[in-house]
């Protein structure tokens, strides 16, 4: 469990890198990134549903990252990439294809189903949280500027 | 400071924003503050997620359009435009530095080549343990997302459309993933294989693109949708390619 934290940590500042991200910001988004994947393990041992493990630990990266919008004064963007690649589903487009080419049409039909839907998931945890008004995150912050 | 200059240099801090990343919304908002700030109270800005539009000042009017082709990530330039905009609107900083300090910003470098290629091949391992790869599946994973990005690197330059860089990418993650499973250092297959894509997968893309239909830009949101699903197909397509045809000519994967 701690080693998975720890991986999610680097995991996530090592993929913010590719995007260019400024330097002072990595922990924070490592920060972002551990939390997220904390949310999710925690959520998949107790209830064991992917879909909802997702959606909850989902909302927790938005919702730390709209905190940290505010206190670091940085566009979201820079804290989103990095908080939600881990809950993008690589394993659901690979396995998809791995079902076309094994020539399963039913599985790879279901698994992109799967696929496309846990998308959605993410989407719809994210934009919730950002449809939510700023002052909601205002802890602490004088005054907290722009999303 | 006359109409034109303000709109040359709203459409600069528009180009730089939209190159790099930035969500629809959030560059025509800069471009407005921006403009705003140099006194054109009655300024549009639209914003498509291939070009800029703005119009300012009466009598006549003066538009300026500008065509983004060029599509990286570099989340700083983004940050820094940002707060140049808002360092504009606050008075904090002159409207005549204006210009100088958004070239900076454009020539602002990227992290160096060695760093993100190591930051790629780091991540997948990373990636690829916390999926439930094995400690020699992570290492596999490894040494693939370092081959990705230095592959990715020698693309970036050549007029090689992202499409097929994909393709060619994923092709070698597969290939690379089958000569370490048939050297026994690879165990389980689809890990390495999802551990090394992660670093293409196109999560940036869709964040953006809900973004942009959250803000009403809809046009943006399912071109950028659009961009996510074509990336996610073109990855699939390389590893597929390579797998597929393995499996036909040699009926399994590990000899």
């Amino acid at each position: 469990m701690i080693i998975q934290i720890i991986m999610a940590f680097a995991a996530t500042v090592a993929f913010s890198c590719l995007f260019n991200v400024p330097y002072e910001e990595l922990p924070y988004i490592g920060a972002v990134g551990a939390l997220g994947w904390l949310c999710y393990l925690v959520c998949m041992s107790s209830v064991s549903n992917a879909e909802l493990a997702t959606f909850l630990a989902t909302v927790a990266v938005a919702w730390s990252m709209r905190v940290l919008t505010l206190f670091r004064r940085m566009p979201t963007t820079v804290f989103l990439i990095g908080g939600i690649i881990p809950f993008v589903p690589g394993a659901g487009i690979y396995n998809t294809m791995y079902a076309f080419i094994t020539g399963e049409s039913a599985a790879a039909a279901a698994t992109g189903v799967k696929t496309v839907k846990m998308f959605g998931i993410i989407c719809i945890a994210v934009i919730i949280v950002l449809s939510l008004p700023k002052q909601m995150f205002n802890i602490g912050v004088k005054h907290g500027i722009g999303r | 400071m006359d109409t034109a200059d303000s709109v040359n240099i709203a459409l600069l801090a528009g180009d730089i924003m939209l190159s790099n990343g930035a969500e629809t919304y959030r560059v025509e908002d800069t471009a407005r503050r921006i403009l705003a700030a140099l006194g054109q109270e009655n300024a549009q800005a639209y914003v498509t997620a291939t070009g800029i539009f703005i119009s300012a000042g009466v009598e006549p009017p003066i538009t300026g359009i500008k065509r983004v082709k060029t599509r990286s990530y570099h989340m700083e330039k983004i940050a820094r435009v940002n707060d140049l905009s808002r360092g504009l609107s606050s008075g904090e900083i002159q409207c005549a530095d204006a210009e100088s300090e958004l070239i900076r910003i454009a020539n602002l470098p990227p992290y160096p080549a060695a760093l993100r290629i190591t930051c790629s091949g780091v991540s997948s391992f990373c990636f690829c343990y916390m999926f439930g790869g094995l400690w020699r599946d992570s290492v596999c994973a490894l040494l693939c997302g370092l081959l990705v990005y230095f592959t990715l690197n020698l693309l970036s330059g050549r007029c090689v459309s992202t499409f097929l860089s994909n393709i060619i990418c994923g092709a070698l993650i597969s290939v690379l993933t089958l000569a370490l499973l048939n050297l026994r250092l690879g165990v389980n297959m689809d890990k390495i294989i999802v551990g090394a894509i992660m670093p293409l997968v196109p999560g940036i893309a869709m964040t953006n693109a809900m973004r942009d239909i959250l803000e009403g830009d809809f046009v943006s949101g399912l071109s950028r949708a659009t961009e996510a699903l074509v990336t996610a197909a073109a990855i699939a397509a390389g590893v597929g390619l390579i797998l597929g045809g393995w499996l036909r000519i040699y009926g399994g994967f590990i000899q």
